[in-house]
């Protein structure tokens, strides 16, 4: 029986599991933090802002107006039952509202799409009257807010890749212990290696379920 | 292993002379389906993108369609499906394929209702 190529090809698998986990770990971070920062609507719609002359998407940083305030961070101790508020976002709606108004080269993204399958683009007069209607500052998605567009989407998002990849690192920790034993010569003992068979079952039905990942969230 | 090993893919167009080159053989074939995916999401062509099939672009069709054949391939070759008896085969694949089209079916038909209820209905939602 051939231990050393089992141990070498347990032990590509378990670097190729890490860089999967690690890369999603990084895509994770960065979704997270966010990149531009948006508003969102009293009816929880996300409005996202254009560079009218790039037509890039403009960061809350290129324009909003710095209004001096004291803006205190609500605490647990300070709350009637022990609740705390959310972490404050870097600037204020009144600053954004402020920035967008001062500067007449931006314009407001609607998270609804075009019959081309575009974002709208709304116009200097519509982006001044809808941005009446922004009731809070989002950086970054998580499980209920998303800058980047709708968000039943980065619930669904974060929810999927995060039982997947959940299911990639249960599958490097087995590896490694299958890899272990491969190196103690259990197998060996034992006469056949059909517990790295198992495993291999397992990880490629991980495998399996990230075709189906990789398709309706990255590439649809 | 003992038993026998299938090595014929493509109904027998490649026949590999052992089980550990058929997976290496596999491999490439599924990594060649994943690059033209990755391909066609980046360029996106206009024809595929504009045209539409039952409700859908016709480039997720083809996504979805090259997804089920590298799941083939994953289930049949990587799981060792391949080797084992049609009753087998057919009880792993069938389960599936019905409770996903349930799923399917629950999902499009929730769907469309929200929709519905959005597009039409007296709440207003887009505020």
């Amino acid at each position: 029986m051939l231990k050393n190529k089992v141990i070498l090809y347990m032990f590509l698998t378990i670097i190729g599991g890490a860089i999967f986990v690690g890369s999603q770990a990084w895509e994770w971070a960065t979704f997270i933090r966010g990149d531009y920062g948006a508003v969102e609507t009293r009816g929880g719609r996300i409005l996202q802002f254009v560079n009218a002359d790039t037509g890039e998407r403009a960061a809350l940083s290129d324009f909003a107006a710095s209004i001096p305030e004291e803006r205190v961070q609500h605490e647990r101790k300070n709350g009637l039952w022990f609740s705390k508020g959310g972490s404050l976002p870097t600037y204020t709606v009144e600053e954004v509202v402020e920035g967008l108004r001062a500067n007449p080269n931006i314009l407001i993204r609607t998270e609804q799409m075009t019959e081309k399958g575009e974002k709208v683009l709304l116009t200097r007069t519509e982006t001044l009257e809808k941005i009446k209607d922004a009731n809070m500052v989002v950086e970054g998605a998580n499980l209920i807010r998303n800058e980047y567009g709708s968000r039943l989407f980065a619930d669904f998002f974060f929810f999927i890749t995060g039982f997947h990849g959940f299911h990639v690192f249960s599958g490097v920790v087995i590896n490694v212990i299958i890899f272990f034993n491969v190196i103690l010569g259990t197998y060996e003992r034992r006469g056949h290696y059909e517990m790295v068979e198992k495993v291999g079952l397992y990880w490629h039905f991980v495998d399996l379920v990230w075709v189906f990942v990789f398709t309706f969230f990255y590439l649809v | 292993m003992a038993h026998e090993h299938k090595l014929e893919i493509f109904r027998g167009l490649i026949k590999f002379k052992s089980n550990t080159t058929k997976i290496w053989g596999v491999l490439v074939f599924l990594t060649i389906v994943t690059a033209v995916e990755v391909a066609l999401g980046i360029i996106r062509p206009e024809f595929l993108t504009d045209n539409h099939l039952i409700g859908m672009k016709l480039l997720n069709w083809i996504f979805i369609m090259l997804t089920l054949v590298k799941a083939y391939y994953i289930a049949w070759d990587f799981m060792h499906l391949r080797d084992e008896k049609s009753s087998l085969k057919r009880a792993v694949v069938w389960t599936p394929i019905f409770l996903v089209s349930y799923l399917i079916f629950i999902l499009l038909f929730e769907a469309d209702y929200i929709y519905n209820v959005w597009k039409d209905g007296f709440v207003k939602w887009n505020f």
